[in-house]
């Protein structure tokens, strides 16, 4: 009876240790087809994608956006430089448009000299009586486009005639 | 040696393959989508910027051509070309501008053209092309109306020009004819 027991033992032992054995080897081959499954189907699907996606890219119609960009970009600083110069150039026209607001016309005035960048007017002037001139001063003193004056060599003779040079500066504005 | 310890010694081997297997082949498989998908993910993002700037790169063309820059560019290209006959084409559009408007031209001479960039001028940090500056010496005869239409005609042409400098002499044969002398900046490429 004892032998007997001891052999049921030994037999239930053992089929208990060929389940675990049965299983490990299905753990194993299971691994094996993870590994495959993801080598041989997964990855190079992947890879295909990729190769795709690089042939869209390189499909992409460059020549003709290239050529569309070279026409903006000459565009761009075309507009750009015409703009910037023709809005800095200084319209001298404005000045002599305005010539007779800034000047009394009883004064001979000769040897004018316009400088645009410094925006300097110089000017010799001649007039029968000083009166004139304080007339002219009282003029660029209301003017709104002169900046500031300078006169200078201001010489009265004795038949009151009287002659100055002068520099006037004028206002950014008169120019634009 | 018993079958049971037979077993367990191949059941040790299995779990040490099992281990190894994926250890060294499945885990690095796996890692190498992961970085598959970052790169297809990098790629899409790639194809989507790429339209996007192919289809603004395209309506910006068709909106310019739609302003008829075509026809805006013929007007203003002259500053924008570089040519050998710059000189003589400018000297001949001063003289034939200045009779057109009465005056006449006793002399035009030209300094020799400078980069803008390597000069005093206020725009330059603002310009994106090879701009460059050449002055010319105008000296002209007439009077004073001739003098300002002379200007009005030179702002409202496309040339770029700046009237640097203007001195106004009177002749000694009659008090309405005048002698001016011009400096004027022409820029171009």
């Amino acid at each position: 009876m004892a032998i007997e027991l001891e052999e049921q033992k030994r037999e239930s032992s053992s089929q208990g240790n060929n389940t675990i054995l049965i299983t490990l080897v299905i753990l194993l081959i299971l691994s094996f087809g993870i590994y495959f499954l993801i080598s041989f189907y997964f990855l190079p699907q992947k890879e295909a994608q990729i190769a795709e996606m690089n042939e869209e890219i390189s499909t992409m119609n460059r020549a003709a956006v290239g050529n569309n960009m070279t026409k903006l970009d000459e565009a761009k600083r075309y507009i750009n430089d015409f703009k910037v110069i023709f809005e800095s150039n200084p319209k001298t026209s404005n000045f002599f448009l305005n010539f007779n607001r800034f000047f009394q016309p009883n004064i001979n005035y000769s040897n004018l000299k316009l400088d645009s960048s410094s925006r300097k007017v110089n000017l010799t002037g001649s007039a029968q009586s000083n009166h004139y001139l304080m007339e002219q001063v009282s003029v660029w003193e209301n003017e709104e486009f002169l900046e500031n004056y300078e006169l200078s060599n201001i010489n009265l003779k004795e038949n009151e005639e009287v002659t100055f040079n002068v520099v006037l500066t004028f206002k950014q504005s008169l120019f634009k | 040696m018993e079958k049971k310890q037979i077993n367990l010694i191949i059941s040790l081997v299995i779990v040490l393959l099992i281990f190894g297997l994926f250890n060294f082949l499945i885990i690095p498989e796996y890692s190498k989508i992961g970085e598959k998908n970052l790169e297809i993910e990098r790629l899409e993002k790639q194809i989507e910027i790429t339209n996007n700037y192919y289809l603004f790169s395209d309506k910006s063309f068709n909106d310019l051509m739609a302003s008829q820059w075509e026809q805006k560019r013929e007007l203003i290209a002259i500053n924008f070309m570089s040519s050998p006959f710059f000189f003589p084409k400018t000297q001949y559009f001063l003289r034939n501008t200045a009779s057109q408007n009465g005056l006449m031209v006793s002399n035009v001479t030209n300094s020799n053209s400078m980069p803008v960039d390597k000069s005093q001028e206020s725009f330059k940090d603002k310009i994106k092309g090879p701009v460059k500056k050449t002055s010319f010496s105008v000296s002209l005869e007439g009077t004073y109306e001739s003098l300002k239409n002379f200007l009005s005609a030179l702002e409202k042409q496309t040339r770029l020009a700046n009237v640097k400098s203007i001195s106004v002499s009177s002749t000694r044969q009659d008090n309405d004819i005048l002698k001016f002398s011009l400096i004027i900046d022409f820029y171009s490429y």
